[in-house]
């Protein structure tokens, strides 16, 4: 009853605290009215424009829900609709609907399918902007586009012109090594036809470098910021007014060179104790040595558990020496990992004691019994019956055959005397237990003494 | 006396250990405003470059703290105006009930122009990249990575959890606090009760009278 109580309250409480968690969201400040902030956003052209722009970039369309939807018309006219790139052209129109122009509303005006500019109509509908062309294609489309603000009643529209334009083609050549060692210096060469004054972008192994050039201009590349292996090179002439954009490629092979790294160590560490570790690299690169995935700072590490882990020596990059390592499986021993075998084997060893006590005793009254009932027995006969008890338990568990009580005691040393290693001391055992139990001569204190450190060599 | 009183002592801390918490954006809460699922992702450690901040939490070593005002953005938001839609390095992120980091950094992930927070009009940044010395600290804010958001925004947590992180509540409920201990004891927890139970063995062996004595 008492320990069922406490389980009982235990698991109420558990049901209890089951039964009352609700997660709690974050304690906020009140949030404003939505309607307000929508037509603050709606009276400002500006806001529209910026909120248009950032979903674009992150490619959001913005879902227009009009509760009526009024359906709108929109032109567009070019002029001049023939340009050389570079120059600039005026793209107007008007935004109509059924019932009358818009006025005051935000016209997107695309150049082949990239947002350029937005365009305001004003009291009858009418919009203007001036683009710059700034494209190199035979023909390039022009777009305007409206879309209405959400919760405007009108439905999207957009119309199309196409410009004619005017440019010269240009090359771009590049001239670089095959091969280059890792850490000197990559020169590229760059010519160009016909010899531009312009921005030349060349992109080597994610670095990017640009150079001012007209005709020929030469790039000098540190490889030391490069990966080793096949790198490609790019070049990219921006267009300029009337001559188009020109690219190049080429590649170029980094090459680098491996040091020697070398590793010895004992096949068994001691967690938490330092260790004998030797190693060297060549040539002398810095490098780290790792244990078990952590840096090893001069003692195994005291939490890691019982195993083999890999050791491993990893060379920093140094152009033009690459990263290498050198690794070898150790065996780690951890002595906290112990702690739940030493337990075990306590647990045993005490269960096993107890239940060997616990026979003895049953043995002890066996014996007991096996004495005359009627004598009185002093303390010291009682001890000396205890000592033949374990004395039968050693010489039982030995030989496989039990004492009871159906035996005198010395019919039962005889039968089992075989099993002890020193007979002698059997004997004197069993001549005590038989003096305590058949005669008035108690056993004396030293004689028992002597007895006990006999059962030891039994 | 004694063993109720570690009797009941043992329980409540049972059931603080068994209870998950309730404190919002902690790594032990399984609600949908928890951030269980990101702790799950996630190293989390007490030294680290990378923080997670809930709102009316902050890092006063970087000037840096999560105010209570959420963010609402009528138009970019993810269903619902509470939920704005951020800007994570060019990707939309989801931010149920975001609020503004306040203090010095480069945001990196930041709602649109047209959010806000009370009367105040955004971009508001979510995540801040923070100089100090000769290392970059990097400050985000919890709700992009809530139980609620942590699966529209994975990529963004996979690239967070790169490195080991530290999650700042505030708040904390006790079964937070339990569990934020039972994490940093965890390694030496098995170990420190096995050496308990082998002591306690062999303190009661030697209570035993001697084979002599009986």
């Amino acid at each position: 009853m008492r320990r069922v109580l406490p389980v009982a309250v235990a698991t109420a409480l558990l049901l209890l605290i089951a039964a009352l968690y609700r997660p709690t969201g974050p304690q906020l400040a009140p949030t404003p009215d939505i309607r307000q902030l929508v037509e603050l956003v709606k009276s400002d052209p500006d806001l529209w424009r910026l909120i248009l722009l950032y979903a674009e970039e992150l490619g959001i369309q913005l879902a227009v829900k009009p509760q009526k939807p009024i359906s709108t018309k929109i032109t567009l006219h070019v002029q001049p609709d023939k340009v050389v790139a570079g120059g600039a052209v005026v793209a107007s129109g008007v935004l109509n609907t059924s019932r009358g122009p818009l006025p005051r509303q935000l016209v997107a005006i695309y150049v082949d399918k990239t947002l350029a500019t937005f365009a305001t109509t004003d009291d009858i509908g009418r919009f203007q902007a001036e683009l710059r062309i700034g494209v190199y294609k035979p023909q390039v489309e022009i777009r305007a586009v409206y879309k209405p603000l959400p919760g405007e009643p009108y439905l999207e529209s957009n119309a199309t012109a196409t410009v004619e334009v005017l440019y010269n083609k240009t090359t771009l050549r590049l001239s670089a090594p095959r091969q280059v060692k890792w850490g000197d210096v990559l020169t590229i060469y760059i010519r160009q036809d016909p010899p531009i004054q312009r921005a030349v972008r060349i992109s080597v192994g994610g670095g990017t470098y640009v150079v001012e050039a007209r005709g020929e201009a030469a790039v000098d590349v540190p490889t030391a910021a490069l990966t080793p292996g096949m790198q490609k090179i790019t070049a990219y002439a921006e267009g300029r007014g009337p001559y188009a954009p020109a690219t190049a490629t080429d590649a170029v092979e980094i090459v680098a060179e491996t040091p020697q790294a070398r590793l010895e160590a004992p096949p068994v560490l001691i967690a938490g104790l330092p260790a004998e570790i030797r190693y060297s690299v060549i040539p002398n690169v810095s490098a780290v040595l790792y244990i078990a995935g952590r840096p090893y700072n001069g003692a195994v590490p005291l939490d890691v558990a019982t195993g083999f882990y890999d050791l491993v020596l990893r060379t920093a990059q140094a152009p033009p020496y690459r990263s290498t390592s050198a690794a070898q499986r150790v065996f780690i021993l951890n002595a906290a990992n112990f702690v739940p075998l030493a337990a075990a084997a306590a647990v045993v060893f005490i269960l096993v004691k107890r239940a060997r006590k616990e026979e003895v005793e049953e043995l002890y009254r066996e014996v007991r019994n096996a004495a005359p009932q009627s004598a009185v027995l002093t303390i010291q006969a009682e001890e000396a019956l205890r000592l033949l008890a374990h004395a039968f338990y050693i010489l039982g568990e030995r030989s496989g055959v039990r004492y009871s009580k159906m035996y005198t005691y010395r019919e039962y040393a005889a039968k089992v005397t075989q099993h002890a290693k020193n007979q002698d001391c059997l004997r004197h055992i069993v001549t005590l237990a038989e003096r305590a139990a058949y005669s008035p001569h108690t056993p004396t204190p030293a004689e028992l003494a002597e007895g006990w450190r006999c059962l030891d060599q039994l | 006396m004694l063993r109720p009183a570690l009797a009941a002592l043992a329980t409540a801390l049972l059931l603080l250990m068994l209870t998950p918490s309730t404190t919002p954006y902690s790594p032990h809460n399984p609600g949908p405003d928890g951030l269980s699922k990101f702790a799950a992702m996630c190293t989390l450690a007490d030294q680290a470059d990378v923080f997670v901040l809930a709102p009316g939490a902050g890092l006063p070593q970087y000037n840096v703290s999560a105010s209570r005002t959420p963010i609402v953005d009528p138009f970019i938001n993810d269903g619902d105006p509470r939920a704005p839609i951020a800007n994570a390095r060019g990707r939309p992120a989801a931010a149920p009930n975001a609020t503004p980091l306040t203090g010095t950094g480069t945001p990196i992930v930041y709602t649109s122009p047209g959010s806000f927070a009370g009367t105040t009009r955004g971009p508001f940044p979510l995540a801040l990249a923070v100089k100090t010395g000769n290392k970059t600290v990097y400050i985000y804010h919890a709700a992009l990575f809530s139980n609620r958001a942590i699966d529209k925004n994975l990529q963004l947590a996979k690239e967070v959890c790169r490195q080991p992180v530290k999650v700042v509540v505030a708040d904390p409920d006790p079964a937070h606090l339990l569990h934020e201990h039972l994490d940093n004891a965890r390694p030496w927890a098995a170990p420190a009760v096995l050496t308990a139970i082998s002591l306690y063995l062999a303190v009661k062996k030697t209570a035993w009278p001697p084979r002599r004595a009986k």
